[in-house]
Order: C-alpha cells, then sequence, then structure tokens
C-alpha cells in the first residue's frame, strides 16, 4: 500500500491528540511542557509533509525555527519551574491553589 | 519498503507518545517521549528531510529532552503521580478540535481529488542540509536573525528567574 | 560552496529597519552596560534605554513625516507601510512612559534583589519584538515574533517575584503560552499545507485559486485564532490575563496591557485581512469571508469577551485586578471592528488602540505612583486618596472617565467609531450589547473614583500630602494631555489610522 500525504497527515493529527490529552490530563507541570513538546513535534511532521507535498523546503526552515522556539520554551518553563519547586516543593498543577480557581 | 517503515516508524512514535501520556512516574515519560522523538527522525527521513532527521535526534531527542530529564533529577522529589485524572475540565473540548480538523481536511481532500500522493520526482538535493541553508541564510535571514534573539533572551531570561537571594554569576 | 551563491537579498532595504535595528542594538548596549555595571548600576542601562527608544522614536517619526510609501525588507517577510509606522509609534510611546515611569517605581526599584536593570532592556526588546509582529508578512516571521514577544513576556512576569502567587501566574503563563502556540502552529501547518505558501499573500493566492474546503478553513482559522487570542486575552484564553497583572508588578502589568495586545491586535489586522479580505480585487474576497462565517464568529467571541470582562470586574476589590478585567472588556470593544474586516473597521480598531493605550497606561501607572506611597491595590485603601493628591487624583478621574467612553474625552471618540463600523453593516445588536457594557463599565469605574473623592479615610489614617515625583507627573501628564484633548480634536489621529489601513489594502 503507498504511504500518501493523508497517511503522514493522519499520523500527525493522533500524536497531537495525544499531546493535547497528555497536557489535560496530567497534573505534573513538568509532563504538561513534555506533552507540549510532543505537540509541537507532531506539528513538524505537517510541515514536512507539505514540504515533500509542495516540493518547496520552506518548512524544512520552519521546522528548524520550532527546534529553536520549542528550547527557548523549555527554558524559560523549566527556569520558572525549578524556582516554585523551591518554595512550594511540588510540580502538582492542583496544589498551586491560586492558579486553579 | 516505505510502506514498513512508515508503519514501524509511525506506531512506535504515537506509542511512545501515548506512553509519556499514561505513565505516572515523570522520568519515565521523559524517556518514553525520547523514544517517540527518535521515531519522529524515522518520519523525516522517509519525507526527504534527512537534515530535519538528524536536527531532531540532535536538538530534540538530545539536547531538549536531556534538559527535562536533567530538571527532573534535579528536583527528584515528587516525580510521581498518584492518578491520573483531568486537571482542568474546562479544556477537554480542546482536544476534539485536531482531529477534526485532519479528519475534515482529508474528507475534503478525498472528495475532490481522492488521496493525495507524494510528487514522485523531487530534487535531488531535496531536504539536505545544503538546500535548508540556501534557504535559511537566503530567503530567510531576517528569521534566522530573529531566533537568535529570542535564544538570547530565553539565556537571560533563564538566568535572571533562576536568581535567588544571592546574586547573579556576574553580579 | 561559495558565500555568493547564497541567495542573499538586498541589503540596502535594511535601512528602512532603523528603529528595530537601533532598538536591537539597545537592548546589546544596556545588557553590557549592566555586566559593566556589575548590576548595581541600574542608572546604565536606564540611560541607554531610554536614548535608544527616543533615537528609534525619531527615525519612526522620520519615516511617518517621508511620506508612507510600503517597502518589504529583505523579500518578503518584512513590510514597512502605513500600519507598521503607526504602531511603530506606539510602541515606542508605550515602551518609553513605562521604562521612564518605572525609574521611580517602588515596585521595580526599591527591591532588594538586583534585578531592576533587566526590566529596562527587557522592555526595549519587547517593543522591539512588537514592531516586528506588526511588520510580519510571513507564517514564519508571525511565528517568531509572537513567540518573542511572548518569551519576554513570560521572563518579564516570571522574574520580579512579589509574592508566591506571582511566581505560580507566570507558571501558568508560560505552560498554557507554550500549550497555546502549539495549536496555533497547528494551524499554520494547515494553512501552508492546503496553500503551498508562506507568505500572506501567496496563502491569499492560493486561497482564491484552490478550491478550498470551507469547514477545513474555518478550523484552521480557529487554531489559528486560538493563538492570537491569548495573546490579547480574548475569551476564552483570557484567563491567565488577571493573575499575571496582579502577580507581576505594576509597570509590568502595565506594558502587559497595553503591548502585546495592540501587537497581537496589529498582527491579526495584518493576517486576516490580507489572507482574507484585501487583495486587487474585494469582490473575490466575499466568498472566503462567507465560506467560515467570520462575521458570525467575530461579534460571538466580541460580545462574549467584552461582556464577561465587564461582569466579572463589577465584583473586583482590588483596583489592579480590576483594570485587568476592564482590559478584557476592551478587547472586546476593539474585536467588534474586526467582524466585517472593512476597512473603516479596522481603522477604527487603530484608532481605538491609540486612545486605549493611552488612556490604560495612564489609568495602570496611577496605580503605580499610589502604590509608593500606600503600598496597596485594594479600593478600600484609595479612602480619600484624591484629596492627599489631588493631581493625581485630577489625572485618574480623566483615565477612568475615558476608558468607561463618556464625551468630551478620547475614549467615547474611540468608541464612538468602533460603534459606527458595526452599525454602518447593520449589526445593531453587537452595538447595543457594547453600549449596555459601557453602562456597566461606569459603574465600576466611578467606584474607584468615589473611593478617591467621595470616601472619608478611616479614623486615624494618615492624611499628609503625598509627593509625587516629578517624572511620574510629567509622563502622567503626557498620557493625560492626549486623552482629554483627543476627545474633540481627534481629526489627526483618524486620518492617521484612516492612511495607514488605506495603504494595506491598496499597497502591495
Amino acid at each position: 500500500m503507498e504511504i500518501t500525504l493523508s497517511h503522514y497527515l493522519l499520523l500527525a493529527g493522533a500524536v497531537f491528540t495525544t499531546g493535547m490529552v497528555g497536557f489535560v490530563i496530567r497534573r505534573n507541570a513538568i509532563v504538561m511542557l513534555m506533552c507540549v513538546e510532543l505537540m509541537l513535534s507532531s506539528t513538524n511532521i505537517v510541515f514536512a509533509a507539505f514540504s515533500r507535498f509542495h516540493g518547496n523546503a520552506d518548512g524544512h526552515v520552519f521546522v528548524l525555527m520550532n527546534f529553536a522556539v520549542a528550547a527557548a520554551e523549555a527554558a524559560i518553563g523549566l527556569a520558572i519551574l525549578v524556582e516554585i519547586f523551591r518554595r512550594r516543593r511540588t510540580v502538582n498543577v492542583d496544589d498551586f491553589k491560586t492558579l486553579m480557581e | 519498503m516505505e510502506g514498513f517503515l512508515f508503519w514501524f516508524c509511525g506506531i512506535l512514535m504515537f506509542l511512545g507518545g501515548l506512553m509519556m501520556v499514561v505513565q505516572r512516574s515523570a522520568v519515565v515519560s521523559a524517556v518514553w517521549l525520547v523514544f517517540s522523538f527518535l521515531c519522529t527522525a524515522g518520519i523525516f527521513a522517509l519525507l526527504s528531510a534527512p537534515f530535519l532527521a538528524v536536527m531532531q535526534v540532535l536538538v530534540y531527542a538530545g539536547a531538549i529532552m536531556v534538559l527535562f530529564l536533567y530538571v527532573i533529577m534535579m528536583l527528584h522529589g515528587p516525580v510521581l503521580e498518584d492518578e491520573l485524572i483531568p486537571s482542568n475540565k474546562a479544556l477537554w473540548p480542546l482536544i476534539a478540535i485536531p482531529p477534526a480538523a485532519v479528519v475534515i481536511l482529508l474528507v475534503g481532500w478525498v472528495k475532490g481529488e481522492g488521496l493525495r500522493t507524494m510528487p514522485d520526482s523531487i530534487a535531488a538535493d531535496f531536504g539536505t542540509a545544503e538546500h535548508v541553508a540556501q534557504l535559511l541564510l537566503g530567503r530567510y535571514l531576517l528569521a534566522f536573525e530573529l531566533i537568535s534573539i529570542v535564544l538570547l533572551v530565553a539565556i537571560i531570561g533563564a538566568l535572571a528567574i533562576g536568581q535567588r537571594e544571592r546574586k547573579l554569576p556576574w553580579k | 560552496m561559495e558565500l555568493l551563491n547564497l541567495n542573499i537579498p538586498s541589503w540596502s532595504d535594511l535601512a528602512y529597519w532603523r528603529p528595530e535595528a537601533i532598538l536591537c542594538g539597545t537592548f546589546l548596549a544596556a545588557l553590557l552596560g549592566d555586566l559593566i555595571g556589575r548590576g548595581r548600576r541600574p542608572a546604565i542601562s536606564f540611560v541607554i534605554s531610554v536614548f535608544g527608544l527616543i533615537t528609534a522614536g525619531a527615525y519612526s517619526v522620520a519615516a511617518v513625516l517621508h511620506g508612507g510609501a510600503a517597502h518589504t525588507i529583505m523579500g518578503d517577510l518584512i513590510i514597512v507601510d502605513g500600519m507598521a509606522a503607526f504602531f511603530r509609534l506606539l510602541f515606542i510611546l508605550a515602551g518609553l512612559a513605562t521604562v521612564l515611569f518605572s525609574w521611580t517605581a517602588e515596585e521595580i526599584m526599591g527591591r532588594k534583589r538586583e534585578n531592576k536593570a533587566e526590566f529596562f532592556y527587557l522592555t526595549v526588546l519587547m517593543t522591539a519584538a512588537m514592531m516586528v509582529m506588526a511588520e510580519a508578512r510571513d507564517l514564519l516571521m508571525l511565528f517568531l515574533s509572537m513567540e518573542a514577544v511572548g518569551l519576554v513576556s513570560y521572563v518579564m512576569a516570571g522574574y520580579m517575584r512579589t509574592s508566591l502567587r506571582s511566581t505560580e501566574a507566570s507558571l501558568k503563563y508560560v505552560i498554557f503560552g507554550a500549550v497555546s502556540s502549539g495549536i496555533m502552529l497547528y494551524g499554520l501547518s494547515l494553512l501552508y499545507g492546503m496553500t503551498g505558501a508562506m507568505t500572506f499573500d501567496g496563502i491569499r493566492a492560493g486561497l482564491l485559486a484552490g478550491e478550498v474546503n470551507g469547514l477545513s478553513l474555518l478550523i484552521t482559522v480557529i487554531l489559528i485564532l486560538a493563538g492570537m487570542s491569548y495573546k490579547i486575552a480574548a475569551v476564552p484564553f483570557h484567563f491567565w490575563c488577571p493573575d499575571v497583572y496582579e502577580g507581576a508588578p505594576t509597570p509590568v502589568a502595565a506594558i502587559f496591557s497595553v503591548g502585546p495586545k495592540a501587537a497581537g491586535f496589529a498582527l491579526m489586522i495584518r493576517f486576516f485581512y490580507t489572507t482574507l479580505a484585501a487583495g486587487a480585487d474585494p469582490s473575490a474576497s466575499a466568498p472566503l469571508i462567507e465560506l467560515i462565517n467570520w462575521p458570525l464568529l467575530m461579534a460571538v467571541i466580541a460580545a462574549v469577551t467584552m461582556t464577561y470582562g465587564n461582569l466579572v470586574a463589577l465584583r473586583q476589590l482590588n483596583v489592579k485586578r480590576m483594570l485587568a478585567y476592564s482590559s478584557i472588556s476592551h478587547v472586546g470593544y476593539l474585536l467588534m471592528g474586526f467582524v466585517l474586516l472593512t476597512d473603516a473597521g479596522l481603522a477604527a480598531i487603530l484608532f481605538y488602540l491609540a486612545v486605549y493605550t493611552l488612556m490604560n497606561l495612564g489609568a495602570f501607572f496611577v496605580v503605580v505612583a499610589l502604590n509608593n506611597h500606600i503600598k496597596s491595590e485594594e479600593l478600600d485603601d484609595y479612602a480619600g486618596i484624591g484629596f492627599r493628591a489631588p493631581w493625581l487624583g485630577t489625572m485618574m478621574v480623566i483615565f477612568l472617565a475615558s476608558l468607561t467612553g463618556v464625551p468630551p474625552f478620547a475614549g467615547f471618540a474611540g468608541k464612538f467609531y468602533v460603534f459606527t463600523a458595526v452599525m454602518d453593516r447593520q449589526w445593531f445588536w453587537l452595538a447595543i450589547l457594547a453600549a449596555l457594557n459601557s453602562v456597566v463599565g461606569l459603574y465600576y469605574y466611578f467606584r474607584v473614583v468615589k473611593a478617591m473623592f467621595l470616601t472619608r479615610p478611616a479614623e486615624g489614617a494618615d492624611t499628609t500630602p503625598l509627593k509625587i515625583h516629578w517624572l511620574q507627573y510629567t509622563v502622567l501628564a503626557v498620557l493625560a494631555v492626549p486623552t482629554l484633548v483627543l476627545g474633540f480634536w481627534f481629526g489627526p489621529l483618524k486620518v492617521l489610522a484612516d492612511q495607514a489601513i488605506g495603504l494595506l489594502s491598496t499597497g502591495m
């Protein structure tokens, strides 16, 4: 069976949804950030697949930039998280009563 | 061969993501995510994107996930959750959007022209480092500069956030 | 491979990009100044930042005076046109006012921890990134500039920790910001797939050429809107806004409430107008908007946002939190201009944004100035404060009256244009709802005025006059005078806004 563009899109959609579900059901802030990384990664597949489909490499450049942005977001997010952990001794978002009204 | 590799990498990638979500331990989750990212590199290779495949392994599975694992190890506290329950029920409806988007997009296309197959012929150097670099340092030069600023902000920001009552390294 | 083989576009275009380049240089210089001063001399960074902002502002004004022809820079990524020039001035005004005002703000300067200088150069960098947001004409620049502004905001919200609550708010800000940008990215990737182009023009051509499935376009637009709504804090992506504003130092909240929001609107105007509405053939664009039922979508978002913001603001007893919810409701008014994607509506948004920047910054700054003395933002502690600082109180009345939208203040003119733009196309229910909301706003804004001027302070409370720094008075006056004057002499600003949008539709 030939692998079409649709296969890649469905795969990316499934992984994106997994990340989204994880983001909603997990309460550990670190894991929530990891779920976001999974979502970004699945978006990269969409870009690469369409890039191959249209035959222009613009999507590849976007994916590369995405790597850098994901790294920057992770760095900032984890820095804030460590800071919170230092004070609260927890990274469980349910314990942040001020957060979830 | 392409078909086998796609199903192999794709299913393992999805499985890796799924295992990351359902594992209670943050460390195990992170390792599953690394596994998933390695399979993503395989998908990139299938999509004639060798450069991206290498970067995926080096940057994503390598650098970023090491950062995550490092933080988890550093906190070495409550990395285990008791049970998995929705942390925010208000967000649940959002989950339906991505699959709906893909399905609707596909249905629209299939009705139009049938399943879209990938074009057979593609430039020989498509997706190589040289090809991507041509774009990155040519048309997208300005974006390349902007990302350097973004990374600089991340460095300074992480330092500024991390400073405690004691002072910054340079202060 | 030789370097010449790289297809680098013309360098000379960069001359049109001086303000941004200067601000980036200022950021680096102020950072170095902080290093040289070993973090103990925030004055170095302050002076460099102010100087850089003024220089960039001078170049922006010069660019406006030299005519508003549109220039693309280095290929198609960036365009400097009338709208970009308009927003440049707005952002520099906001950045400069914030930097100057913070110099005497105790919340920034009066801390033991050595984190003063960062605030100045991060504000400068945020200004530059916001300008890029207003100029982006390519999906990649759109995403990167939004991320740049977002990351600077996360840092600014997170590093000055006033309380545990503020740290938690910044964590919430980062995590949900990351997920919303991920959702937007997914939408962008689908849009790229549907059209095979990254530039807005290319996307538009692709959308018009191919037979686009309405439902898939609608879902793509919703995904992209999710990311942008987070930036402008529209319902249902507003939840971070009150917590972050309350947790962050007030000067940071002040710049958050105007800068990134205005930049988000600039981005939305350029993106949606160029891809969905504008073009050489306006009649061709009508099907695209109808295809996804854009007017109804935006009208519902606008209506829900303004009503929610207003109703919750009613219950707030903390002035900062009240201003946060009021800023959400103002986003609702602003979104009304989007409903029809007409020139009149978009020009009304620009006008309202300019006015909103003045009055909202002003209101937040008064809170900063009061916080220097009474160390509180609770409404109860404002009792009788109008008599201790009459000028400050008067200016607060001006800003709040303008936010309410009563004539003859600038807020009235802004609301007037937005309302007429909507009513021109028979969206009466939306205009009526917005008018009702303004009446609700009257109640909670004037509760502050009542506390300041009509309530007696508690027995034994301090009644000595407050000493406000001259720099604070100067900045407040610079914001208050236009707020007053624009209420009846709004012609020039209106012309500027009309020109900016006019160029958007005819140019390029």
